[in-house]
């Protein structure tokens, strides 16, 4: 879908991109990387808002510089910043960016309806802008990149600043993108969890290097040689049932971290809980999760 | 710090900000969760002493935080909202409020420094606030508000525009600072992080207080039955299991996924159960290599909190 | 009883502010100051000032060759062409002209606009916020920033007075600006009286009302220009600026009257007020408009 090779952006001194080469395949991909890394500058010359110092960068097989708007049809992009005028309506305003466009009105004002279809936006679309709530205002965000109906579209920061209800909303509507239509998806976000929900896909970037480039569910699955536990009751007794056995146990405040060793810590655990007759609300095997692969890479 | 809130109502001229919000912190994180306007701000501006409850009484270590100034000397605030001396450097800007807690000259510099050394601004702390990034705001926040080393902390979305990185180091700090006594009351709205905090979470919606507890005690109050999910680590067992706790008089219905190998119990029953199903489980001889309910997510218990389930 | 209780313990209030100032003041001053004079607004205002020294100076080139002089005791003593002493006209040209335009119209509209920059700025910017959860008093916080928008509407206001005096006082030569440094040391002395004042009067408006600009300009209007020409003038700050230069002048010798400076009522009668009692008033004034300043501030939620 998108292709780097060598790809060096300079800012006087400051590299912002050194010598980044990377093939991003189709699906939801996910973009992670500390402030300054050179992730919005990949997104910016990705979208033809910069160009590169050296380099190439091809997105959908066509190089950028050369075919710039036509490749901009196929591209759709949702800023994090504010960028929605208050005194327009929601249905007004994308008919409008759909004609910008270059749709005609009628396909422009079918294409609308059927986009905030998707983003299941009810009568508040008849609204001002002005008086949506932010998820609201997320939301005509997203369908302002999706008006024109492009092969990839660019997410920065979607769930930024929605409550928990409007962001996990967010997440299923992206989620949802890829089954409704063929738009692939390049998502950047400061929160690991949104990446392990939505994409199939994740790239780490740091100090304007490819970090790591993996599947979301062989991060995710890994299982780690740990089992978390959480129980009611006195957990005193149930420690000590488990240091009979020779195991030390872990208790960070909210939960047991118990050593794996092989099944048998299973029955252990299991048979702790029935002696010191305390309630086993959890018991799973810890696996890595985004957060700690985020981690070690980035440190 | 025990920080006290008796059916405490705050009305902003005709608007309800918060109405009859019971709720009693003492040391440790503590997560204040609900949707935007729910009334969050509000309670936190209240056990500040920065607003006065229109109804009610609110009191920590005994004393009135509105009236009385001096213990304000134990309170480190983190607001949602920026508020700071733009003009000033990241280290002008501490420096300025540790003066104002009765550092002298030398010693709120040097504190000032460490402080905002230990967040990684070490490079930045010289430059003006106006040129800061977000996650570096939220830092010179955080620095802000604990260099003097408060034994109340109150954090409205300390997490916002933070990078992976700044989360992570500030999670780890929260952990740090509670362990060492202090009180901390933290609203966010990325629940994962909240679980990974702590498991003493208040929860806000409309004004109200529906519920305080651990996720366990909260999920009890929800008035619908629970599945309870048991993985054995072979196969052919799950059959077995599933018809020797349909025996159970707790069991409502039991399913199987044979494709996962998991079984679900629902069952009505809150506490006993959870003693039970491991007796049963030893009796039966059949290893499990995970228990869990779905519901006792905070995600789901959020959500059917927001969806407006019955709550007892 | 609570009040008494209150009386009592202020010997000891006022001792430990006086002790913690040291460590309070710079800073917060440090800050004001620096947010007063990068205010685009107070540079507007310093412009304004300066228009009356350039026309002095360009008056001052013009009369020029008007001028006759006379050497007495080795000094140069000018005359303008009537043969009148040019420095007895210049200097109340000073006073007047100081008087009707910076005295009592850009001195007030300046202590507007600091005691909102210093106060209402900070409610805007939610540092006031911050500031209520550190422990110090909301006396305090005002207090500080009083003395710093004091310090810098004084030092800004008496610079121009002295660069005003000389544009005025050069057609009279050196002799001329000597002999009357009195009147300029009236004037700054009227300044800080005035700073002090006022800065405190609009800081009450700032704290407790929303829009403050607008009604400290009614205020001006209403009160400082119309109530203090009237029978019951000694409820205005004007009244008693007005009976210390009428006051000082008649001691400098200057033939005036009361009714130069609207100290009459309508009888006729005189109003004036001691010069020593009027300092008085004006500090016990400003003193009570910090207090219940700070009370605006101690009662504000947020």
């Amino acid at each position: 879908m998108i292709k780097a090779t060598n790809v060096v952006k300079q800012y006087g001194n400051l590299k912002a991109l050194d010598n980044f080469s990377i093939e991003i395949p189709a699906g939801k991909v996910g973009i992670l990387g500390p402030n300054g890394a050179g992730k919005s500058t990949f997104v910016k010359i990705a979208l033809g808002l910069l160009t590169p110092t050296s380099g190439e960068i091809t997105v959908l097989g066509e190089t950028l510089t050369k075919n710039t708007t036509e490749i901009r049809r196929k591209i759709g992009y949702m800023p994090e910043h504010d960028c929605i005028p208050n005194e327009m309506t929601g249905v007004e305003f994308l008919i409008e960016m759909g004609m910008v466009s270059g749709m005609s009105l009628a396909g422009a004002t079918e294409r609308t309806h059927e986009i905030l279809g998707h983003l299941r936006m009810g009568e508040e679309k008849y609204r001002l802008i002005g008086e949506y709530s932010g998820g609201m205002r997320q939301k005509i965000k997203l369908a302002q990149g999706l008006i024109h109906a492009p092969e990839v579209v660019f997410l920065d920061e979607p769930t930024s600043g929605l409550d928990p209800n409007a962001r996990r909303e967010m997440l299923e509507t992206i989620n949802g993108l890829t089954d409704v239509s063929t738009t692939k998806v390049l998502l950047s976000t400061h929160i690991l969890q949104d990446v392990e929900t939505v994409c199939d896909s994740v790239i780490i970037v740091k100090d304007g290097k490819l970090q790591m480039q993996e599947d979301v569910k062989a991060i995710v699955g890994e299982k780690s040689n740990f089992v978390q536990v959480r129980i009611g009751g006195e957990s005193e007794n149930f420690i000590s049932e488990l240091k009979k056995k020779k195991i030390t146990v872990e208790d960070d405040g909210r939960v047991l971290i118990i050593p794996y060793v092989d099944h048998s810590t299973y029955d252990d655990i299991i048979d702790a809980s029935v002696k010191s007759e305390c309630s086993l609300y959890e018991m799973e095997r810890t696996s890595q999760s985004m957060d700690s692969v985020y981690q070690e890479i980035i440190e | 710090m025990n920080i006290k809130l008796e059916q405490v109502t705050k009305n902003y001229g005709n608007v309800q900000g918060i109405s009859n919000i019971n709720l009693e912190v003492s040391r440790g994180i503590t997560g204040i969760l609900g949707p935007n306007g729910a009334g969050k701000s509000t309670t936190m501006k209240i056990i500040l002493g920065l607003s006065r409850p229109s109804r009610g009484r609110i009191t920590v270590n005994g004393k009135n935080p509105f009236d009385d100034w001096e213990l304000k000397k134990d309170f480190g605030f983190v607001p949602e909202y920026d508020c700071f001396y733009e003009h000033m450097s990241g280290l002008e800007f501490v420096c300025y409020f540790l003066r104002m807690h009765d550092f002298q000259r030398e010693e709120a510099e040097k504190r000032a420094r460490e402080a905002l050394t230990e967040l990684g601004l070490e490079e930045a702390m010289e430059r003006k606030i106006n040129t800061y990034s977000r996650g570096m705001r939220q830092k010179t926040k955080v620095a802000r508000a604990t260099v003097f080393n408060p034994r109340v902390l109150v954090m409205d979305e300390p997490f916002q525009g933070a990078d992976p990185t700044t989360r992570m180091l500030l999670m780890k700090k929260m952990t740090e600072w509670a362990e060492n006594g202090k009180t901390i009351l933290i609203s966010s709205h990325i629940l994962h992080d909240i679980q990974s905090l702590t498991d003493n979470i208040a929860l806000i919606n409309n004004g109200k207080m529906l519920a305080h507890g651990n996720r366990h005690e909260i999920r009890n109050l929800i008035n619908i039955p629970r599945p309870i999910t048991i993985v054995p680590v072979k196969d052919g067992n799950l059959r077995k299991l599933a018809k020797r706790l349909l025996d159970e008089k707790w069991t409502k219905a039991t399913s199987i996924d044979e494709d996962t190998n998991e079984l679900t119990v629902e069952t009505t029953q809150t506490e006993d159960v959870y003693l039970e199903i491991p007796k049963i489980l030893q009796k039966e001889k059949i290893t499990v290599e995970r228990i869990y309910s779905e519901d006792d997510s905070l995600d789901s218990l959020y959500a059917k909190l927001v969806e407006g389930h019955q709550w007892k | 009883m609570e009040i008494i209780d209150k009386i009592g313990k202020l010997p000891d209030i006022v001792q430990s502010f006086a002790k913690r100032s040291k460590n309070l003041f710079p800073p917060i001053a440090k800050d004001c100051i620096y947010r007063l004079l990068v205010n685009k607004i107070t540079w507007i205002v310093v412009a304004i000032l300066l228009l009356p020294c350039v026309l002095g100076v360009v008056i001052y080139f013009q009369t020029d060759e008007d001028r006759q002089v006379r050497e007495s005791n080795g000094e140069k003593v000018y005359y303008d062409e009537d043969g009148d002493l040019i420095h007895e006209d210049a200097r109340e040209e000073f006073l007047n002209i100081f008087d009707l335009f910076v005295i009592s119209f850009v001195a007030i509209i300046m202590a507007i606009i600091f005691s909102s920059e210093l106060i209402n700025e900070e409610f805007e910017n939610k540092t006031m916020q911050l500031l209520r959860t550190t422990p110090i008093h909301p006396f305090e916080i005002i207090l500080h920033r009083y003395l710093a928008g004091v310090i810098s509407m004084f030092a800004i206001l008496g610079l121009n007075a002295i660069i005003f005096y000389y544009a005025v006082m050069m057609p009279s030569g050196t002799h001329g600006i000597l002999e009357n440094l009195d009147v300029l040391l009236m004037v700054l002395q009227i300044l800080l009286f005035e700073s002090l004042a006022f800065i405190a009067i609009f800081c009450v408006f700032t704290t407790y009302l929303e829009k403050p600009y607008l009604v400290g300009i009614i205020y001006w209007i209403v009160w400082e220009s119309f109530v203090s020409t009237q029978n019951y003038q000694q409820l205005t700050i004007t009244h008693y600026l007005n009976s210390m230069i009428f006051n000082s002048t008649k001691a400098m010798g200057w033939d005036v009257q009361a009714s130069d400076f609207n100290l009459v009522n309508s009888n006729e009668e005189i109003l004036a007020t001691e010069p020593f009692t009027a300092m008085l008033i004006i500090v016990v004034i400003a003193i009570l408009s910090l207090i219940l300043a700070s009370r605006g501030i101690a009662n504000r939620q947020f």
